[in-house]
């Protein structure tokens, strides 16, 4: 029999694999057809060479069809899932229930209407729409397409685009207040950020710190960081969370006692995860720093493999399509994947030739974003139809800084709040790592990405080669997955 | 100790140093129009000294984005923003520049349409005075002026439609001047010409080159050596065939953001220099 950790494991990948098949469309035929074939390939391995695991691995994928029809379930009682009502000239009302997104010459948010449907609004930034305003608009709404696939996750229907007349009702609406104060100290900490440095650089800080959302980063900027291979570092992840956790932990462990920390710091980190919206990148690094914690808490080693399964297994749970709609969600648990395992097998191929602390450091960063790019490449194929070759490149020479940059950047919005003329002054001084960064973004960025759209067959294909080249390495050398299981 | 003591004397002397150095010898003898790349929209910069002043900003982030290439990265300031009037390829990069710039003051042409209410509301939200100018108001920072030539008056009764009363601004920066004519059509211009002195050595087209504006009298009026057209993709076919014409008629140099990126027009050594700044 296996360990309850194995067990656990395995049952939650395979539940996580049958949601993702739903999300895909295959049909049940083909998902029966698929695991009846790895169900034999495994019990024929098994006879074969009289492994065990692999009898019990190959019982318990039967877990996919749970997660198969967990979905199908999920989707069917959701009263969300209404096709939207009315398509065409409409007058919408409802309350804004997500926090506006503004971008270089639109803002865009959710709104809730009085039959509770979710629409999808984009404007020209002329009113000063927040959440919790009721926004009332008079235009054409229009079905969701290919384009606005990410919009499925939060079970949105329409959407309505510059609509002809518009106008908002402010505080009206049931928004939560903690929400809408969390929403706010948001907007003043990016807005003194931006204020500190020129755009892309202001940008930057705040697209590390709080996200691409708040960043208002210029359409030029984005294709750029685009094409360098770069987006990654404005998603909100682990960094961030260890920022955070930092942070709080340092300024409130004179006030608080020891044991009360962790709790603290946890609520902390749960505000900070609300109020950037919760995106699957950031749920999942909290999460996980939770985890990390709790285990660190209570004297347990903390399993990666087991941890990041779990993680992904609650997010799933909550909301199955973030499974295959949250291109967030995809990137970030491949990306961990790539890191955690395919990084190493790059790292062992290096041969020291100096015995210097940075260039060991450069190099391991090299091998991280490797294997990060190895890992998510088709996944950028498959659903941008480009990926980027410099990035490897780029990514070297900025990840690097990001750590500090981040910390300088909390620094200075923190400051800023309380004396903007002191930060101002102080931001002089930091200029110079802000603007490298912009520099290698946009230097890069002039590159052109390579086009290159996979179909769903290849990126399986990529994967189980990838899946298969991994499994042999540990395979062959089990004692250097210690470490990670 | 003693060594740590004068190594802390000297950053800080060294960063003091620094401080004043952006206080005091930051382009305090500039003097400076920048005519921005915008697209199809218009925004202007003025530099007088430290003191930046805005002429409209475009139809979206764009305005931002120039400015940030232009003023030194620790200046987030426009002391003073006009809005010669409240349309969109005027006025709608203001929510952009908000987020971005502490603005001192602004000035509106005093017409209640179209964007008038949002911007209002925008800027009391920011902490922002407004206030609206008419012909004969005069703003003023060391010897050089910035005069309105139009709108007549904000009474009521003399509302015109919206191009009609864009503010008109004549620059003098003592060693030359230009003249920003917003949106006025020819009607406008021929009344002006018959008002004051409108002699500039620079002309910012109005209307983004519309056949409507830019009559042959008006140009001979301001007798321009440098014409610049803020214009961007556009299906009104501006700047037109004849306007590119009348301008050429009285001897002026022709300058177009959407071909030569944002225009920089200083005097030095005696001279009006004119830089192209390209992206």
């Amino acid at each position: 029999m296996m360990r309850i950790g194995d067990l656990v494991f395995w049952i939650f990948l395979f539940f996580i694999v049958g949601v993702w098949f739903f999300g895909l469309g295959m049909s049940l035929k083909i998902v029966a057809v698929l695991m009846a074939t790895i169900f034999l390939l495994g019990i024929f391995y098994f006879i074969l060479k009289n492994r065990k695991e692999v009898f019990w691995i190959s019982f318990l994928s039967a877990f996919v069809f749970v997660g198969y029809f967990y979905s199908f379930w999920y989707d069917r009682g959701s009263s969300y899932n209404l096709e939207v009502k009315n398509i065409g000239e409409q007058e919408v009302s409802g309350e804004i229930i997500s926090n506006p997104k503004i971008s270089s010459s639109a803002i865009s948010f959710i709104i809730k209407n009085a039959i509770n449907q979710r629409i999808y609004v984009v404007l020209k930034p002329t009113l000063d729409f927040e959440y919790g305003d009721i926004f009332v608009g008079k235009g054409e709404v229009e079905k969701l397409n290919e384009e606005d696939k990410f919009l499925a996750k939060d079970w949105v229907v329409g959407k309505m685009v510059y609509p002809k007349e518009f106008n908002l009702e402010k505080n009206k609406g049931q928004g939560l207040a903690l929400m809408r104060s969390l929403y706010s100290f948001e907007k003043n900490f990016g807005l003194i950020l931006s204020r500190l440095y020129p755009n892309n650089e202001g940008a930057l800080a705040v697209g590390m710190l709080l996200g691409q959302q708040v960043a208002g980063f210029s359409k030029e900027f984005v294709a750029n960081m685009k094409t360098s291979g770069t987006t990654h570092i404005t998603a909100l992840s682990g960094y961030n969370i260890t920022v955070v956790v930092l942070v709080v932990s340092l300024c409130l462990g004179f006030f608080i006692p020891r044991k009360y920390n962790f709790y603290v710091t946890m609520f902390f980190v749960f505000l900070f995860v609300i109020m950037t919206g919760a995106s699957a990148s950031v749920v999942r690094a909290a999460l996980m720093g939770f985890l990390i914690l709790l285990a660190q808490k209570e004297s347990r080693i903390y399993s990666f493999r087991n941890g990041v399964v779990v993680v992904a297994f609650l997010m799933v749970l909550l909301n199955p399509r973030v499974l295959v709609f949250d291109i967030g969600f995809i990137l970030s648990f491949v990306a961990l994947f790539g890191i955690a395992f395919i990084s190493p097998i790059i790292e062992s191929l290096g041969i020291k030739i100096f015995e210097s602390d940075i260039i060991e450091n450069i190099w391991k960063v090299f091998c991280q974003t490797m294997g990060a790019q190895i890992a998510v490449l088709p996944i950028l194929s498959f659903y941008f139809g480009q990926f980027s070759w410099v990035g490897v490149v780029s990514n070297v020479l900025i990840l690097l800084f990001v750590p500090m940059a981040m910390a300088l950047a909390f620094l200075l919005g923190l400051v800023g709040m309380v004396w903007f003329g002191l930060a101002k002054l102080v931001s002089i001084i930091f200029y110079p790592i802000f603007g490298y960064m912009v520099g290698v973004i946009n230097l890069f960025g002039s590159f052109a990405g390579v086009l290159f759209k996979m179909n769903i067959w290849m990126v399986l294909g990529y994967y189980l080669c990838l899946i298969f080249v991994v499994a042999k390495y540990y395979f062959k050398a089990r004692e250097k997955m210690y470490h990670l299981l | 100790m003693k060594l740590s003591f004068y190594l802390k004397l000297s950053v800080l002397f060294l960063m003091t140093v620094f401080v004043w150095y952006f206080i005091v010898f930051a382009g305090n003898n500039l003097k400076e129009v920048d005519f921005l790349n915008v697209g199809q929209g218009d925004s202007q910069l003025v530099r007088l000294g430290g003191v930046n002043i805005l002429i409209d900003a475009g139809r979206d982030d764009k305005a931002v984005m120039e400015l940030g290439k232009i003023l030194p990265f620790y200046d987030k300031k426009i002391d003073v923003l006009f809005i010669t009037h409240p349309e969109e390829d005027h006025a709608q990069g203001v929510f952009n520049l908000l987020n971005k710039y502490k603005v001192g003051l602004a000035v509106l042409n005093g017409e209640k349409e179209k964007l008038y209410f949002p911007l209002v509301s925008a800027f009391e939200k920011n902490n922002i005075s407004y206030l609206n100018l008419a012909r004969g108001d005069k703003v003023s920072y060391a010897s050089s002026t910035i005069d309105v030539l139009w709108p007549e008056d904000l009474k009521e009764e003399t509302k015109k439609a919206t191009n009609e009363s864009s503010l008109v601004l004549k620059v003098d920066l003592g060693d030359f001047k230009a003249l920003l004519t917003g949106d006025i059509p020819e009607k406008i211009e021929n009344i002006l010409s018959s008002v004051g002195d409108l002699r500039a050595d620079v002309l910012k087209v109005a209307h983004h080159g519309s056949k409507y504006s830019s009559s042959e009298d008006f140009l001979k009026e301001v007798g321009p050596k440098l014409s610049v057209i803020e214009v961007g993709k556009n299906s009104y076919g501006h700047p037109t065939k004849e306007v590119l014409e009348r301008l050429k008629d009285v001897a002026s140099n022709i300058l177009r953001t959407d071909i030569d990126g944002t225009v920089r027009v200083g005097f030095e050594e005696g001279k009006l220099r004119v830089y192209k700044i390209k992206n």
